[in-house]
């Protein structure tokens, strides 16, 4: 193995993520080549100064603040405010799925609830309607306009009676 | 496999018991918090990341199936808030909005922490704010926070193998931003990867 090849593992070796070949590798060629082992140097240099931050100490205060709020969030103020907004759009879900229940066990059921078997069936409500009543048009005042057949009335005074239309389908405007 | 004492403890937050929140709590919240802090290189957004990561996980901890590991989904929902958080800074930052594009800003971290931070350490954070979010994330669960190859591929969702090919990609470009190099960081995109 060449010095390319064992420079390129180096940074795997210093940490003892090699795999068995190229550990040999490396351990074979490193004594032997003074590059090589200057570059080995460097990568444990640089590893031995990321080690030390490992040494460091988080203060009291820190850690109590943390879980202080931790703890407040997660147990005293656990239960999610709901708002306004979203109470509205619940209750507003709640009554279309009442609805629809009512809807669906209607239909099922077919109708209104029939009557108890021997009880009388009420006569349909007769509906009372204002009678009908025939329009006469007021006279007409001055010379009449119109020198037509003119019109009766018996609730429809637009149409002129049929017998006193022309015989021949003129029209006399 | 989960431990049966943790397993019982999960059932207990499942059925809504406070105190078994606040032990879950008390067992991952450091982790939590440098995982988010690594990935952020922010105080503030670290604290506001794992507070979400945590409340996201109580919210739903009645769907988690407790035969799992319940680390690995914890820490999936950390590392994946922080991507999306970087994500959005890198976009303010695009796009000009001064105030979010400072997220990962390692000058604007706590003043008070001034003279706590060696300068290694601020070197490391600046050089990690400009990997991109996926080599970040296998970076610092593998380099700081010591997780093992599968257990990343669990976290971030994907194979052993992309992992590698991440951690590969993610220390070649760290060493050279370490030793000063220009260097040109382009997507993050997984071409090259081994199946």
């Amino acid at each position: 193995m060449g010095c390319d090849d064992v420079r390129d593992l180096l940074a795997l070796y210093v940490g003892g993520e090699c795999y068995d070949n190229e550990r040999i590798a490396v351990e074979a060629h490193v004594p032997l080549c003074s590059g090589c082992a200057r570059e080995l140097d460097q990568y444990r240099e640089a590893r031995a100064a990321l080690a030390e931050l490992a040494d460091e100490d988080v203060p009291e205060k820190t850690l109590k603040g943390l879980s202080t709020a931790v703890r407040d969030e997660v147990f005293r103020r656990g239960r999610r405010r709901v708002l306004p907004f979203e109470l509205a759009l619940r209750c507003a879900a709640a009554v279309m799925v009442g609805l629809a229940i009512g809807a669906v066990a209607y239909t099922v059921r077919g109708g209104p609830p029939a009557p108890a078997p021997g009880a009388a069936i009420p006569e349909p409500r007769a509906v009372a309607r204002p009678a009908l009543r025939s329009v006469e048009l007021p006279p007409p005042s001055g010379e009449p306009r119109y020198h037509g057949p003119r019109a009766r009335s018996e609730g429809n005074f637009y149409l002129p009676r049929v017998e006193a239309l022309p015989v021949g389908g003129e029209k006399d405007f | 496999m989960p431990e049966a004492a943790e397993v019982a403890l999960l059932e207990k937050c499942q059925q809504g018991r406070e105190d078994a929140f606040r032990e879950l709590m008390d067992r991952y919240q450091r982790r939590v918090y440098w995982i988010a802090f690594n990935m952020l290189g922010n105080y503030e957004s670290a604290k506001e990341v794992s507070q979400e990561a945590f409340i996201r996980v109580f919210r739903n901890i009645g769907r988690f199936d407790v035969k799992k590991n319940f680390y690995t989904w914890l820490y999936q929902i950390t590392v994946n808030l922080s991507i999306d958080r970087l994500r959005k800074a890198s976009h303010a930052k695009a796009v000009g909005l001064d105030g979010l594009g400072s997220l990962a800003d390692p000058d604007r971290r706590d003043p008070s922490d001034a003279g706590e931070r060696t300068e290694t350490r601020q070197r490391v954070h600046q050089f990690l704010d400009r990997l991109p979010p996926k080599y970040k994330a296998v970076l610092t669960l593998r380099d700081i926070q010591g997780f093992s190859c599968e257990e990343i591929a669990e976290i971030v969702g994907c194979t052993n193998a992309t992992v590698r090919w991440r951690l590969h990609r993610a220390r070649k470009l760290f060493k050279a931003l370490w030793e000063g190099k220009g260097v040109e960081i382009g997507d993050e995109g997984d071409e090259g990867e081994s199946s």
